[in-house]
């Protein structure tokens, strides 16, 4: 079509070109007859006329032979680019084939329609829809998003538009046969030029994941009411025998419930750490954070923590360089933090030893230093010191007991609380533990009279 | 100030019963009348008429926290403190609780021999 089209124009250039030196070679000839009026004159310029006319057509035939090279070239780059992009897309619709969902493009224009331009074949596993139903209109699928879910899932595409930010859900479709499914789609938008959103994105189906997270949570409930409602009567039963309720007991009796007394707290504090740690890593756990002074909390917890140290015969003491600090934190949670490095540094402490629990300020923070003359860490222990059910693997350290949780929860405590924890220990001589807290600014302290 | 005898202790765990029951009788010297289910509190309230409730939170049935609203919807509770004892014990749950109306928690598992005592606390602190 184009090589006719250029043929063509060739062609006219070709006539027009000669007409044009026809009308400039007759003129010149006349002009050149009347100065000097000879046959002569007249066969020199018509030979020059035949000279032009010879070089014009050569000229426009090697024009017509570029440009029909040019065309050549351009229609091949053309074909193999075509090619390219055929190789393409049916190498990502192979790919795309074998992920465990729908990889997609979902397009949304100014005036609020939308559709898919392109779907992987997943779509048929997840929507029971074909990529051609959807690739001028995404009505089908949005459609099917689950009643509950769908103002969620449009309020989370608007926001993602606007400020094209990741678009990242979990929420569920209710599909033509009934089924309803959890998915999880995870894409990025990009504005196009005519003011439309592009996403690139998946959409994989989660519900396995979310029935397994739902049998874990009803498990994390069974443990926390089923194993400690027996442990509570258990604990109940074998306090009231200790307390000799029901009368002294023989030596023997005594030291076997006292016996039983101790494990019953280590499986209470075993199934606490491991509900603490459950709702840490779900973010399940609710903070009370306020702004309050320190060191009564820190008092709190040496207070609480006095009659543990005296079974290892061991005394806390108390040096608070800076008094009138306030910390931004949920008490609670902190003399549970408090509580696990007390105790930690009783156990580990010889008898007879003192444990020194120093609180001062530095720079903007709180320091709280708990400072013992342990057994101290092993290098080879330190890096996993803060891991989930770390203990060094020593039979002396084991008999010390322990979930070997305490630690990696106080971190998390502390990291949700803006705080730090952090050691330094030398194995043999001892170990000390230190918590840093930012101080809560002068505009957060409550009033005072004065 | 009259002085506490007579508690009412809704569990329905009948090894948890026994033990508060022992708990507080011997421990403690007060009176108490157990209840095993939240129903049963609401049916028995007027004729043991008990000075301070001990509540369970999860119990089959109606849970702790709608018994006490149960209770308060029927009866006068503004001189009897509501004890709730629970497992459930992070920050917001007791303050859930308290803004029921409950005058306290006492955590489970608790310690037979101080219960008696923590009990009697929060019963002087109540009538303050």
């Amino acid at each position: 079509m184009i090589n006719q089209r250029v043929s063509r124009t060739i062609n006219f250039i070709s006539w027009l070109g000669s007409i044009l030196l026809l009308l400039l070679f007759s003129y010149l000839a006349w002009r050149g007859y009347r100065q000097t009026p000879t046959a002569d004159v007249l066969q020199r310029w018509t030979l020059a006329f035949l000279a032009s006319e010879l070089l014009l057509l050569t000229l426009l035939s090697e024009v017509k032979r570029l440009i029909r090279g040019l065309l050549q070239e351009v229609k091949q780059s053309e074909n193999l680019k075509r090619h390219a992009q055929i190789e393409a897309a049916e190498r990502l619709n192979k790919i795309a084939s074998q992920l465990p969902g729908m990889v997609f493009q979902f397009q949304l224009t100014p005036d609020g329609s939308s559709c898919l331009p392109y779907c992987s074949d997943g779509i048929r596993d997840i929507y029971q829809l074909t990529p051609e139903q959807v690739k001028f209109d995404a009505s089908p699928v949005l459609s099917m998003i689950h009643p509950d879910d769908a103002q969620l899932v449009y309020d989370s595409i608007t926001a993602s538009a606007q400020q094209l930010s990741l678009w990242k859900l979990d929420y569920r479709i209710q599909r033509p046969d009934g089924d309803v499914i959890w998915v999880t789609s995870r894409s990025v938008p990009e504005r196009q030029a005519d003011g439309s959103v592009l996403w690139y994105g998946f959409i994989s189906d989660i519900s396995e994941r979310k029935k397994i997270e739902r049998l874990k949570d009803e498990f994390v409930s069974t443990v926390s009411h089923e194993l400690r409602t027996p442990l509570t009567a258990i604990s109940g039963a074998i306090g009231l025998l200790h307390g000799e309720v029901f009368g002294p007991l023989p030596q023997q009796a005594a030291q076997m419930t006292q016996l039983a007394q101790a494990n019953v707290k280590k499986l209470q504090l075993l199934i606490n750490d491991l509900l603490d740690m459950d709702k840490l890593l779900a973010g399940k756990m609710l903070f009370d954070i306020q702004p309050q002074p320190l060191l009564p909390i820190i008092e709190a917890s040496l207070h609480d923590n006095q009659s543990y140290a005296q079974q290892y015969q061991v005394r806390y003491q108390l040096q608070a360089i800076s008094a009138d600090m306030w910390v931004n934190v949920d008490s609670m949670r902190l003399q549970q933090v408090m509580a696990n490095l007390l105790s930690n540094a009783a156990k580990f402490s010889p008898p007879q030893a003192v444990v020194n629990i120093i609180v001062q300020q530095q720079g903007d923070k709180a320091l709280i230093q708990v400072i013992d003359n342990g057994c101290g860490i092993s290098e080879q222990f330190k890096p996993y010191i803060f891991s989930k059910f770390s203990q060094a693997d020593s039979s002396d350290i084991k008999s010390k007991g322990g979930t070997g949780l305490g630690l990696a929860i106080s971190k998390q405590l502390m990291s949700r609380m803006q705080g730090e924890i952090s050691f330094q220990s030398e194995q043999g001589k001892g170990s000390e533990f230190y918590l840093l807290l930012p101080l809560a600014g002068t505009a957060e302290l409550p009033e005072t009279d004065e | 100030m009259t002085e506490l005898q007579r508690i009412m202790h809704v569990e329905d765990d009948p090894s948890i019963q026994q033990v508060a029951k022992i708990a507080l009788e011997a421990v403690g010297g007060f009176s108490v009348h157990t209840c095993g289910s939240g129903m049963q509190a609401l049916t028995d309230y007027p004729t043991v008429a008990p000075q301070l409730i001990l509540l369970d939170v999860m119990m089959p049935g109606m849970d702790g926290p709608t018994t006490l609203q149960q209770l308060q919807s029927r009866y006068d509770l503004s001189k009897v403190p509501v004890i709730f004892m629970t497992a459930k014990v992070q920050s917001n749950e007791i303050a859930s609780y308290k803004a029921l109306g409950a005058a306290d928690v006492v955590a489970k598992p608790f310690d037979p021999m101080a219960l008696s005592g923590q009990i009697r606390q929060i019963w002087l602190d109540f009538h303050l």
